[in-house]
């Protein structure tokens, strides 16, 4: 018979929670949000970077409307990563300022999206009724999903919205239908060299 | 354990070191992952990020192979010293594998150095392959569980060892659910509300406690719990998802994608470098004359353990089968070098029909077919270790269309 194993047993389960608070805690303290709700329009994708870096935000959820984000990985840069105008997403992720995005596709391109080439789905988003999980380098979940499919997110967010492809005031409506509030709202008015 | 068990477990050991150490240092430059392991053993360290390594891999490897690189530095030692350590550490453990279930001091040995001298085990153990160090740790455990006769300690040691192997790979989930429910049937164990609770105490949360701690720096990215159970589904959904196509071309491992080659058909990759008649190479083969041995060895020992009814017995073909099947029926590819955490029990088993057949016809045929295996083993090493030989004694191994040879003047 094992000796002392209601004390191992305890022990174990004790080991395991401490564990489980541990990483919960580390987690949530490399958490930053901006103090107050700030909007922010910008002329090139860099902006958007600066900001969130002068708020020091970090470990956060991005809503991204926009183009699909360059996603090619650290072995598609010479040397360090540097940030572009093509690669804000990617080099915010390699910043660790971000740590989930949503990204939101027009609902009438949900299914032409679906069929390209360069995105590789890795799971249905279940929580969502058009949600897809897409596989990329860094492994940070990037669900794409259609504003109707846009769930509600308990945290402030970070938005990103491209003016070209969504408008304004549809971004805003969404954000308040699901109940999202965001920290720092960011649109972009022009897009140089797009 | 008497002096001369421990002397010949040191005999393993270091036979196996020496094998694995001698001119580690060679190539100079990284092999294949290796420079992408060490930037991303230093990035995980430091920002909790996967890359360039794939973030489907459990983090222990990096914050392992991080602890060596400050210790060797960062140098072909730093690389590589880690599957050194824990490849012959192997050797040592299958040894004591052997022992633990039953098998006679010959046994032991005969296992020990079939792993010592695998070539494939070498070429592995001397660059940064994950398999290596975590079916080393993987068969601490299991060493520990068959040594552990109720001590509580021992068993948690095994949990601990449990959760570092899985922590590394994902290769152990069916022999981890092996052992718990072999746990539970010794002694009946069963039986008894308390020790049932000690058990899955033991071998359920404490290997999940490590596998979590493991991704302590991932955390600091500003991870929650449900991102972390988010992110393990998303692993499981993108292994499944894996082919051939994803990897990248030219990898010398595409050539064989399935687990049913291993011990029935040849398979020899790898890359040299030839000049007048001479030449040096690194093969990844899996030494079928050896090998071939292996299903055979365990049917035979599943009989064995039939008549006498134990458990104990047939413990090498239970792990084995349990994780071979596994990677027959698995979507994604089966790398040749997947094979390694099978190899301490294909050895064993191999080693134990091996004394069968000598108690039948006398020792000797024992000690020739050890002596005939270990001479093979050795003339196959320099292929392994890219040390320079001859091309005639290995043409007709070297005419494998899967070896990439370049041309060059030594």
């Amino acid at each position: 018979m094992y000796k002392h194993r209601t004390a191992w047993t305890v022990s174990s389960v004790f080991l395991f929670a401490a564990i489980l608070l541990a990483v919960s805690q580390h987690g949530r303290s490399n958490r930053i949000y901006a103090a107050g709700q700030t909007t922010h329009t910008i002329h090139t994708p860099e902006e958007a970077y600066a900001i969130w870096n002068e708020k020091k935000i970090r470990g956060r959820t991005l809503i991204l409307f926009d183009h699909y984000p360059h996603n090619m990985g650290y072995y598609s840069y010479h040397g360090n990563p540097r940030l572009y105008q093509s690669n804000l997403v990617e080099y915010a992720i390699f910043q660790n300022m971000i740590r989930k995005i949503y990204f939101v596709v027009p609902e009438m391109e949900w299914n032409e999206f679906r069929r390209k080439e360069f995105i590789r789905p890795i799971r249905e988003a279940t929580e969502t009724t058009k949600g897809l999980y897409l596989y990329n380098q860094s492994g940070i979940p990037i669900i794409a999903v259609t504003p109707a499919s846009l769930p509600h997110i308990a945290e402030p967010v970070l938005v990103y919205v491209n003016t070209r492809m969504f408008g304004l005031e549809q971004t805003r409506d969404l954000l308040a239908r699901n109940m999202i509030t965001s920290d720092i709202f960011v649109s972009l008015e022009r897009v140089e060299h797009e | 354990m008497n002096k001369l068990t421990l002397s010949l477990a040191c005999l393993v050991f270091l036979a196996a070191f020496t094998l694995r150490f001698y001119q580690v240092d060679y190539p100079p430059a990284p092999f294949m992952d290796e420079s992408a392991h060490v930037q991303a053993a230093n990035h995980y360290w430091q920002t909790g990020q996967f890359e360039p390594d794939h973030w489907e891999h459990p983090p222990l490897r990096p914050i392992m192979l991080h602890a060596f690189l400050q210790v060797f530095g960062d140098n072909p030692y730093g690389w590589r010293i880690r599957n050194v350590l824990f490849g012959s550490l192997a050797a040592l453990l299958t040894f004591l594998f052997a022992l633990g279930i039953g098998g006679s001091r010959k046994t032991a040995l005969t296992a020990g150095l079939l792993l010592a001298t695998d070539p494939l085990h070498i070429a592995l153990s001397r660059h940064t392959f994950c398999e290596v160090y975590s079916a080393a740790l993987f068969l601490a455990a299991v060493v520990l569980f068959v040594w552990h006769r109720q001590r509580s300690s021992w068993l948690v040691l095994s949990a601990i060892f449990i959760g570092c192997a899985m922590a590394t790979k994902w290769y152990y989930f069916p022999a981890w659910f092996l052992l718990y429910l072999l746990t539970l049937h010794e002694d009946n164990n069963y039986r008894s509300p308390g020790s049932i609770a000690f058990i899955t105490s033991t071998y359920l949360l404490i290997p999940l406690s490590v596998y979590t701690l493991a991704f302590y720096p991932w955390f600091g990215r500003g991870h929650s719990l449900a991102d972390f159970g988010e992110f393990v589904t998303n692993v499981f959904s993108s292994i499944q998802q894996y082919t051939a196509d994803n990897y990248m071309e030219g990898l010398m491992f595409l050539s064989h994608l399935s687990a049913g080659d291993w011990f029935i058909r040849p398979i020899i990759v790898g890359e040299g470098i030839v000049g007048s008649g001479s030449g040096e190479f690194i093969l990844f083969s899996n030494n079928l004359p050896v090998w071939v041995l292996t299903i055979p060895s365990m049917l035979a020992l599943l009989v064995i353990a039939a008549r006498k009814k134990s458990l104990q017995t047939a413990l090498p073909a239970l792990l084995f089968f349990g994780s071979y099947l596994m990677y027959l029926f698995v979507k994604r590819p089966a790398f040749l070098y997947s094979v390694v955490p099978l190899l301490p029990y294909a050895f064993t088993a191999i080693a134990f029909a091996l004394s069968r057949v000598a108690e039948r016809y006398g020792a000797r045929i024992q000690y020739g077919t050890l002596a005939v295996i270990l001479a093979w083993n050795m003339y196959l090493y320099p292929l392994a270790t890219r040390k320079t030989v001859p091309l005639a004694p290995y043409q007709y191994i070297l005419d494998s269309k899967d070896i990439q040879i370049r041309q060059k003047a030594l």
